[in-house]
C-alpha cells in the first residue's frame, strides 16, 4: 500500500509542472513592428505581439501583459491615429464586439467601447479615423460614429449587408458591403457616407463579396471582389470617386493588396506570387515581384511607408503562429520574425 | 495489407475447430467471480482492455450519465462542454469519437451524420451495466457492426433485463443546485410465465445556470452561465418474451429534447441566443438464442431523427440562422457463435445491413448510404495461450443525385493472451486492431465544407499488457498495466482552405500515439465494513508526425492530456456508503502548436457522496447526497466552455418489487 501511495504521489507531482509566463520587455513601443493577431473564433485569443528592431526579438501577448487582461475574441482591424496631439491605436475586436483604444506608445488601454445594439453584438470589423472621430464598421450592417472626447457612440447609420472595410476619399466614406453571411446571395454594394453630417449619399453597385479597399494618390479606389469561392472568380475593381462608378475591372485571382506610391502590391492566388500594378498607367507588371510558393498560408501584404519595406504574412494553416517576412520594395528578402495567431494588421513604429 | 494473409489466417479456424476436443483446464480462469465484481472496473481475465461499470459502481461514482462514468476508465478522455445539456464525446487513447462505437443491448446506435455519439444522452437511471472494450467485443450477441471500430461502449439497459418479481417499480427524483431537476419512472411486469412488459420514462428540466470564473490573464472573469435551459423527455416501452434458451424483445424509444445552447464564453460579450431541438424515434427488435453449443444474436431497427438548430443573433439579412436535418436509418443483422466445448472458445460469423438517408438545409444533395458490415472470427485456448482473431469487412455505397461512391475495407484483429501459472491470476495480453473511420455525411456532404473525395481515416492499434490479481481472505488487490501504440493516418480534419471563412474537410495529418494505462484496486470487506480504493493512471504521448518541416512536427496533439488520472474510494458500513471520486487531468493544448499561450491548464475535480439504503420488506429507498467539485475548481475541458463549480445533488430512488 505504501509503495502504491509513493508511486501515485510521484505521478501527481510529475504532472504539475507549469509553463513559464511571458514577460514585459518594452516599456515603450517605439522601434519595431506591432502586430495585431486575430486569434481564432471563440478562443478569446486575439493578441498584440511586438517585434523589437533593437533586439530583433518578438515579444508575444503585449496587450495582456500591459493591461492584465486579454484583448478579446477575434481582433479584426487596427489603426493608429492622433487626437489632440496624442497618439492612439484603435482596435476593432469583432466577436467581443468592442473598440479598444490604447496609448500608441505604452499600449495601455484608454477605453474599451462596447459596440452593441441592445443584447445583439454589432461586431466591429474595421475602424476608421476622420476629423476627430472614429468610425466602427460593423458586421451587423451599420457604421457607428464615436466621439473621441466622450468615447461614446454619437450615432449609427445603416449600410449594406456585412460590411468589411471602409476607405475615406473627398470627405466621403466608402463602406464595402460583402454580404458574407448571406452566402450564396452576396451583397454587391458600396455605401457612400457624407462624413460632414454623417448621412448616406448614395449606394454604388460594385461586384459581389468585396473586402479589402485602398485609395491611390488620385483619389481612386481599388478593391477586391472575392467572388463566391466557386464559379465566380475574384476581381480587382477600380472606382472613380467623382462619378462614383466602377470604371475598370481586372480578372485577377487576388486575395490581398496594399498600396504605396502609385503602386498596388497584390497577391495572385493562382500563381502564388506578389505582383505590382501601376495606378497611374493602370497596368500590371507581368513579372512577379516575390515568389510566395513556399508560404503555407498567404495572409496579407502590409507596406511600411517610412522604411519602404514590404511585409508578408504567412498564417501557417490559420492554427499556428504566423511568420512575417520582410522584403525591400524591389522584392529582396530582408528578415523574418514570428508573431501570434493569424496576424491581420501591422503598425510600424 | 493483403487479403491473402487474412485468408490463410482464417483457414486456421477449421484447424482449431477440429482440435477442440482437448480438455480445457483453464476454463476456471475465464469465469468472472460474482462476489468480487461489484465495484471493480477492470476485467482482469480479458485478453483486451475491458472495463465494466455495474449499476452499483455507477451510483458510487455519482455519475449522472455515461459520459461522467467513462471518465474513470483508464485511457478515456471525455470532451465535456459542461452544463446540463452539454455535449460529451469520448476520445480513447487519442482515437476520437469516430473510432468508438456505442451499442445498446447489442445494437449499434446509428449516427451517419456526425459519426460521434453524444454520451450525455444516456442517463444512468436507465442502464444496468456499462462496458468499454478495445479491440474486440466481449459478448456473444453483439452483431457485426460492433466489431468494426477500435473501441466499443456497450450499454445494457434496465428494460432488457428480465423482471426479478411479478411487478417491479422504481421511481427516481433528482435535484441539483445548478438548477437541474429530474424525475424518472421504471415499471416492469410479468404478463405471463414467459412474457413481460416494461415502461420507462425520464423527464429532465431546468435552466442549468451556474456561476463560473474564467481566468482573464491577471483578472478573473466571473459571471453566471446562462442560456442552458433544457427540457428533455425520454420514453421507452418494451415487450420481452423469454423461454428457456430464447429471448425476444421489441422496444420503442422516443426522445424529445429542447435546449438553449450557452455557446462559448466570449470575453466582453455575454450575449448569445442559440437553440437546439431534437426528436428521435427508435424501434428495435432483438432476438437471442443460446444453448450449450451455440449462441445466436439478431436485431432489426428503425430510427428517425430530426434536428433543428437556430441562432437568433446571426448577422445575415434574415436576422437568424435556422438549419433542419432529418436522418432516417433502418438496419438489421445477426451473429452466429459456435462454442468450442466451452463458452470461452468460439467460432463466430455475422453480418449487418444498414441504410441511412439524410435531408436538411445544409445537405442539398440528400445523401443515401448503404452499409454492410461482416465479421468472421474465433477465440481458442491453446495450452496456456488464448488466441482470438477476427476479420471485419466494411462496405459502403453512398449515393447522391449526381454521384455515387463505394468504399470497401478489410480490417483484422488479432489477440494473444498468455497465462503462465495455473493458480495465480497473472496474465500477459496483447492485441492488434486495424480500424477505418469512414467519413460521415457531415465530412462528405455538408454544404461548402464537405469534401466528397475524402478517404477513410486509418488507425492501427497495438496493445501489450499485464493483469494481476490476488485475494487473501478479506483483502483483494488487483492491477493492470497496458502499453499501447496507435498510428493514425489520413486523419479527417476540418481546415480553412481559401480563407478563414472557407473551411473544408481534408485527409491531412498523421499521428503517432504512445502511452500507458495503469490501474490499481485495493478492496477490503469484512462483515458490515467495506473499503475500496481504485485508481487509473494514463500517460498519453500523441504527436503530430505529418510533415517534418511543419511548425508542429512532433508536438502533442490538441486536447490530449499527457497525464490523466482518476481515483475512487468507498467506505461502506451496513447500508451506509461514503464515496470519493477524483479526476485529475493534466495540461492540454487547445491548438496544434505546443506554446505556453495555447495551454489549457490541468484541473482536479473531487466529488463526495453519502448514500443510505432503507429496506422494508419488498420496498427500499436509496438516497444519496452528492457534492460535486467540492474544491470549487474553475476549469474547462474545452476552451471557453467553463464547467460548474461546487454544486449539490440530492437523489432519491424508491424501489418496489412484488
Amino acid at each position: 500500500m505504501k509503495t502504491l501511495l509513493v508511486l501515485l504521489s510521484i505521478t501527481f507531482l510529475f504532472s504539475c509542472k507549469k509553463d513559464p509566463k511571458p514577460e514585459l520587455v518594452n516599456s515603450q513601443f517605439n522601434n519595431g513592428v506591432l502586430c495585431m493577431n486575430e486569434g481564432l473564433f471563440q478562443q478569446n485569443n486575439a493578441t498584440l505581439s511586438y517585434y523589437n528592431l533593437d533586439s530583433n526579438k518578438t515579444n508575444l501577448n503585449q496587450f495582456s501583459i500591459v493591461n492584465g487582461r486579454g484583448l478579446g475574441d477575434t481582433a479584426n482591424d487596427m489603426i493608429e491615429y492622433t487626437y489632440l496631439d496624442k497618439h492612439y491605436i484603435a482596435i476593432a475586436v469583432d466577436v467581443s464586439s468592442q473598440i479598444e483604444i490604447i496609448d500608441a506608445l505604452t499600449l495601455k488601454s484608454i477605453k474599451q467601447i462596447p459596440i452593441f445594439n441592445g443584447t445583439n453584438a454589432r461586431e466591429p470589423r474595421s475602424v476608421a479615423y476622420h476629423d476627430n472621430h472614429l468610425y466602427s464598421i460593423n458586421f451587423d450592417g451599420t457604421v457607428s460614429k464615436i466621439n473621441l472626447e466622450t468615447h461614446l457612440i454619437s450615432s449609427n447609420l445603416m449600410c449594406g449587408q456585412n460590411p468589411e472595410k471602409a476607405e475615406i476619399a473627398n470627405n466621403k466614406m466608402y463602406v464595402v458591403n460583402s454580404g458574407g453571411l448571406n452566402s450564396p446571395t452576396y451583397d454587391n454594394t458600396i455605401t457612400i457616407i457624407d462624413l460632414t453630417n454623417f448621412t448616406i449619399i448614395s449606394t454604388l453597385i460594385s461586384d459581389i463579396n468585396c473586402s479589402s479597399i485602398v485609395k491611390d494618390s488620385q483619389d481612386e479606389l481599388y478593391l477586391i471582389s472575392r467572388g463566391n469561392y466557386n464559379s465566380i472568380e475574384p476581381k480587382l475593381l477600380r472606382i472613380n470617386t467623382n462619378t462614383n462608378t466602377v470604371i475598370q475591372s481586372f480578372n485577377i485571382n487576388l486575395t490581398s493588396l496594399d498600396y504605396y506610391n502609385d503602386i498596388l502590391y497584390y497577391y495572385n492566388n493562382t500563381t502564388q506570387n506578389i505582383y505590382t500594378f501601376n495606378t497611374t498607367t493602370e497596368t500590371i507588371d507581368s513579372n512577379p515581384l516575390i515568389d510566395c510558393s513556399n508560404f503555407q498560408t498567404m495572409y496579407g501584404i502590409h507596406i511600411n511607408d517610412l522604411e519602404q519595406l514590404i511585409y508578408l504574412v504567412d498564417a501557417n494553416g490559420y492554427t499556428n503562429s504566423s511568420i512575417i517576412k520582410c522584403y525591400s520594395l524591389s522584392g529582396v528578402f530582408q528578415y523574418e520574425f514570428t508573431a501570434g495567431l493569424n496576424t491581420g494588421q501591422l503598425l510600424f513604429k | 495489407m493483403q487479403l491473402k494473409t487474412y485468408l490463410s489466417l482464417f483457414s486456421c479456424l477449421f484447424l482449431f475447430y477440429a482440435n477442440s476436443q482437448n480438455p480445457d483446464t483453464l476454463k476456471v480462469v475465464e469465469v468472472l467471480s460474482k462476489k468480487d465484481s461489484i465495484l471493480k472496473i477492470t476485467v482482469l481475465n480479458s485478453s483486451v482492455p475491458h472495463y465494466i461499470l455495474t449499476k452499483d459502481k455507477l451510483n458510487e461514482l455519482s455519475a449522472k450519465d455515461i459520459g461522467d462514468a467513462l471518465k474513470y476508465i483508464p485511457g478515456t478522455y471525455i470532451k465535456d462542454y459542461g452544463g446540463i445539456g452539454g455535449i460529451k464525446t469520448v476520445s480513447y487513447r487519442s482515437l476520437g469519437a469516430g473510432h468508438t462505437n456505442v451499442e445498446i443491448d447489442g445494437v449499434i446506435l446509428p449516427n451517419t451524420q456526425t459519426a460521434a455519439i453524444n454520451l450525455s444522452q444516456f442517463d444512468v437511471f436507465s442502464i444496468s451495466k456499462l462496458e468499454m472494450s478495445s479491440g474486440q467485443v466481449q459478448n456473444h450477441y453483439s452483431t457485426a457492426s460492433s466489431y468494426v471500430k477500435s473501441n466499443l461502449i456497450s450499454i445494457y439497459s434496465n428494460l432488457f433485463d428480465l423482471p426479478i418479481k411479478k411487478i417491479n417499480i422504481k421511481l427516481m427524483g433528482n435535484i441539483s443546485s445548478i438548477n437541474a431537476y429530474q424525475g424518472a419512472l421504471f415499471f416492469q411486469q410479468k404478463l405471463s410465465k414467459h412474457l413481460s412488459f416494461g415502461l420507462q420514462s425520464l423527464y429532465q428540466f431546468g435552466n442549468g445556470t451556474y456561476n463560473f470564473n474564467i481566468q482573464n490573464i491577471d483578472s478573473t472573469y466571473s459571471a453566471e452561465r446562462q442560456d442552458s435551459d433544457l427540457q428533455n423527455i425520454k420514453i421507452k416501452g418494451a415487450f420481452t418474451y423469454h423461454k428457456n434458451k430464447l429471448k425476444f424483445q421489441l422496444n420503442s424509444n422516443y426522445t424529445d429534447n429542447k435546449q438553449k445552447l450557452p455557446g462559448a464564453v466570449v470575453l466582453y460579450n455575454p450575449y448569445n441566443d442559440q437553440s437546439l431541438k431534437t426528436n428521435t424515434l427508435n424501434s428495435t427488435f432483438t432476438g437471442q438464442y443460446k444453448t450449450k453449443t451455440i449462441a445466436i444474436g439478431t436485431n432489426v431497427f428503425i430510427q428517425n431523427n430530426q434536428t433543428i438548430y437556430r441562432d437568433n443573433h446571426y448577422l445575415n439579412a434574415a436576422g437568424y440562422l435556422e438549419n433542419q436535418y432529418v436522418n432516417k436509418t433502418i438496419g438489421g443483422g445477426f451473429i452466429f457463435n459456435k462454442f468450442l466445448k466451452f463458452e470461452t472458445q468460439r467460432l463466430f460469423i455475422g453480418s449487418d445491413f444498414k441504410q441511412a438517408n439524410l435531408t436538411g438545409d445544409q445537405f442539398g444533395n440528400s445523401p443515401i448510404r448503404k452499409n454492410i458490415n461482416s465479421v468472421i472470427g474465433f477465440s481458442k485456448w491453446l495450452w496456456k495461450i488464448k488466441l482470438q482473431a477476427n476479420l471485419n469487412h466494411q462496405y459502403i455505397y453512398d449515393k447522391t443525385p449526381n454521384n455515387y461512391r463505394e468504399i470497401s475495407h478489410f480490417s483484422p484483429f488479432i489477440s494473444l493472451a498468455y497465462i503462465p501459472f495455473k493458480k495465480n491470476k497473472f496474465r500477459i495480453r496483447s492485441h492488434y486492431k486495424n480500424n477505418y473511420r469512414l467519413p460521415s455525411f457531415n465530412d462528405l456532404y455538408y454544404n461548402a465544407i464537405g469534401n466528397s473525395n475524402l478517404k477513410a481515416e486509418n488507425a492501427k492499434s497495438f496493445n501489450i499488457g499485464l493483469t494481476y490479481g490476488i485475494s487473501i481472505k478479506t483483502r483483494t488487490f488487483e492491477t493492470t498495466l497496458d502499453i499501447y501504440q496507435n498510428n493514425i493516418e489520413d486523419k479527417i480534419v476540418a481546415i480553412p482552405t481559401k480563407n478563414l471563412f472557407n473551411w473544408s474537410m481534408q485527409n491531412i495529418g498523421n499521428v503517432l500515439s504512445r502511452g500507458a494505462d495503469i490501474s490499481f484496486l485495493y478492496a477490503y470487506k469484512k462483515k458490515h465494513i467495506s473499503f475500496l480504493f481504485s485508481t487509473s493512471q494514463s500517460y498519453n504521448y500523441s504527436i503530430d508526425v505529418t510533415e517534418k518541416t511543419s511548425l508542429t512536427y512532433e508536438h502533442q496533439i490538441p486536447y490530449t492530456p499527457k497525464y490523466n488520472a482518476s481515483y475512487t474510494s468507498t467506505f461502506g458500513y451496513k447500508k451506509n456508503n461514503l464515496s470519493l471520486s477524483l479526476i485529475h487531468t493534466g495540461n492540454r493544448y487547445v491548438l496544434n502548436e505546443n506554446i505556453p499561450f495555447n495551454t489549457l491548464e490541468g484541473f482536479i475535480d473531487l466529488g463526495i457522496g453519502i448514500s443510505r439504503t432503507f429496506k422494508l420488506k419488498n420496498q427500499s429507498i436509496y438516497s444519496k447526497l452528492q457534492i460535486a467539485n467540492i474544491l470549487n475548481t474553475n476549469y474547462e475541458v474545452i476552451k471557453s466552455f467553463p464547467m460548474p463549480g461546487r454544486h449539490f445533488n440530492l437523489k432519491i430512488v424508491y424501489i418496489f418489487n412484488q
